[in-house]
């Protein structure tokens, strides 16, 4: 029987950040990271962009080597999945061996969203989640296959635009009338939709999917409601669902992801909960919610690492998130609660531009950007003011915005 | 302005005065795009003007004090001595002497 202080189950950047927090404030606790996968924890970002065109693109994904992990007195468990936890006996079991833990942190991320694909197609259909995907995917963007994408979110877009840069032919089936609805106002969605159709991406808003089919060679076959496609191979990216299972099976409160508090607690005081698989509270602590983001993975694990160990630390940031396509650089700050009043701002001729939530009072709840950064870091103080903003100034590019923090 | 360490050559930048309180001056030199800011009334900073995480022009993020926001990414630099304090960034910013001579603003850049 093996024994740590603390155990982490999960061997992604939250993992590896959970044990960072961990051991910043216990030099001498006992750490282990049981993972999965058999790769070093990897951050995600690089994988859908740079990864994907570039052959040096994978190596911005390891944060640390193994002499860090040595150094650091952190043992990594690699290609080694969790069974069970048992909370009552602080236990838990691996194919190799139960291992005992005084404190566990739950970093088990999330999975992609499947389809049911006909028999046959299964070898053409593609998702994008870890390093092993990457490297299938990066394998099919050639010049002149032509490659079809589920999904106009995020990382639909971010492949769209590798593939188009690798000379691939790309179509993007979106069911929605237009791309990141969700998290965009119309006129920034129109930016981005602009940008991949000059970049010759067919973009098929507004369209439904009948069926999928398969053609010769196994080749998928996308019906839609007025058309064919046939294509050389298809990529779905239609979400993620939090792998927390585990956790719920042990008698953790799982509500669409684990429920922690901004200590990134679970309901046993002695089990916490780090990145996106977790349901947390957000800056102010009236809203919550499951957030898949670097930032998440980054800063909340920490936090829940340090809590973990014996620190006390809160995590109270409101979510934030950025989208590479092309040179497009897209960021989303703030949650927005009342659907909003969004007051655009544009600069050089509406080729980049921000957009501002307003909530109750002319306070600033969210902020989206399109090659407009600067106005985020801006919009951060804003929001956490919650203060009345003049709608006139917000929206006039020849007002500076920092004059609105004065 | 900080101590001279390895050889440098020194480089002409111009009046201190074409630098303001809110407007850096970018310049580059060789392959470094490069940024001097003001820090106080005769107190200035030059800082390697492009982001340790990926590639963007620091000068066109936000600057809070010391601070300067990278508008990618949102990673943070102190201005005073180029140190990262994350997110996103590992590592820090490359910084450049400073000096003034006759009125003019002078920048060492490694020989």
């Amino acid at each position: 029987v093996h024994h740590f202080d603390i155990a982490i189950i999960g061997g992604g950047q939250a993992g590896r950040r959970a044990a960072e927090g961990a051991r910043s404030v216990a030099p001498d606790a006992t750490i282990v990271i049981l993972g999965e996968e058999a790769h070093l924890p990897y951050d995600r970002p690089p994988l859908s962009k740079e990864a994907l065109t570039d052959p040096a693109g994978f190596a911005s994904c390891e944060k640390r080597d193994r002499a860090f992990y040595d150094g650091a007195g952190i043992v990594l468990a690699l290609a080694e999945r969790v069974e069970a936890v048992d909370l009552k006996s602080r236990a838990l079991r691996t194919p190799e061996r139960i291992v005992r833990f005084e404190r566990a942190i739950f970093a088990t991320g999330s999975r992609v969203r499947r389809l049911s694909v006909p028999k046959g197609a299964e070898g053409s259909v593609y998702y994008l989640r870890t390093k092993g995907d990457a490297y299938r995917l990066r394998d099919q963007l050639q010049p002149n296959r032509a490659i079809g994408l589920i999904g106009a979110g995020f990382i639909g877009l971010e492949v769209a635009a590798a593939a188009r840069s690798a000379g691939a032919e790309v179509i993007v089936f979106e069911a929605a009338s237009s791309v990141l609805s969700r998290v965009l106002p119309g006129s920034l969605s129109r930016l981005v939709e602009e940008r991949h159709r000059a970049e010759g991406v067919r973009l098929l808003l507004g369209t439904h999917i009948r069926q999928l089919a398969v053609g010769s060679n196994g080749r998928p076959i996308v019906e839609t409601d007025h058309s064919r496609y046939e294509l050389d191979a298809l990529i779905v990216g239609i979400g993620v669902e939090p792998n927390d299972e585990l956790a719920s099976e042990c008698g953790l409160s799982v509500r669409n992801g684990i429920v922690v508090d901004a200590h990134g607690r679970t309901c046993d005081e002695r089990v916490y909960a780090a990145g996106e698989v977790t349901m947390h509270p957000f800056a102010d602590g009236a809203r919550q919610g499951r957030f898949e983001s670097w930032q998440v993975a980054e800063l909340q694990a920490y936090c829940c690492g340090v809590n973990a160990a014996g620190g006390d630390q809160l995590y109270q940031e409101e979510p934030w998130f950025w989208s590479d396509q092309y040179d497009l650089n897209i960021q989303v700050l703030g949650s927005c609660v009342s659907s909003g009043h969004w007051v655009v701002r544009e600069y050089d001729n509406g080729q980049s531009a921000s957009a501002f939530a307003l909530g109750p009072g002319n306070a600033v709840e969210a902020v989206a950007a399109i090659n407009a950064g600067r106005d985020i870091s801006i919009a951060r103080r804003l929001i956490s003011r919650k203060k009345a903003v003049d709608r006139a100034a917000l929206s006039d590019p020849q007002i500076g915005l920092q004059l609105l923090l004065k | 302005m900080s101590a001279v360490s390895v050889a440098v050559e020194w480089h002409l930048v111009g009046s201190p005065d074409e630098i303001g309180d809110n407007e850096p001056k970018v310049l580059k030199i060789g392959k470094r795009q490069i940024a001097i800011y003001r820090l106080g009334s005769d107190n200035f900073s030059a800082v390697s003007d492009i982001c340790t995480h990926e590639y963007a022009s620091l000068s066109k993020g936000f600057r809070d004090g010391n601070i300067i926001e990278c508008p990618l990414h949102q990673a943070c630099f102190d201005l005073r001595d180029g140190k990262c304090h994350g997110p996103v960034a590992e590592v820090d910013l490359e910084t450049f002497p400073l000096r003034i001579e006759t009125g003019q603003l002078l920048i060492g850049i490694p020989a």
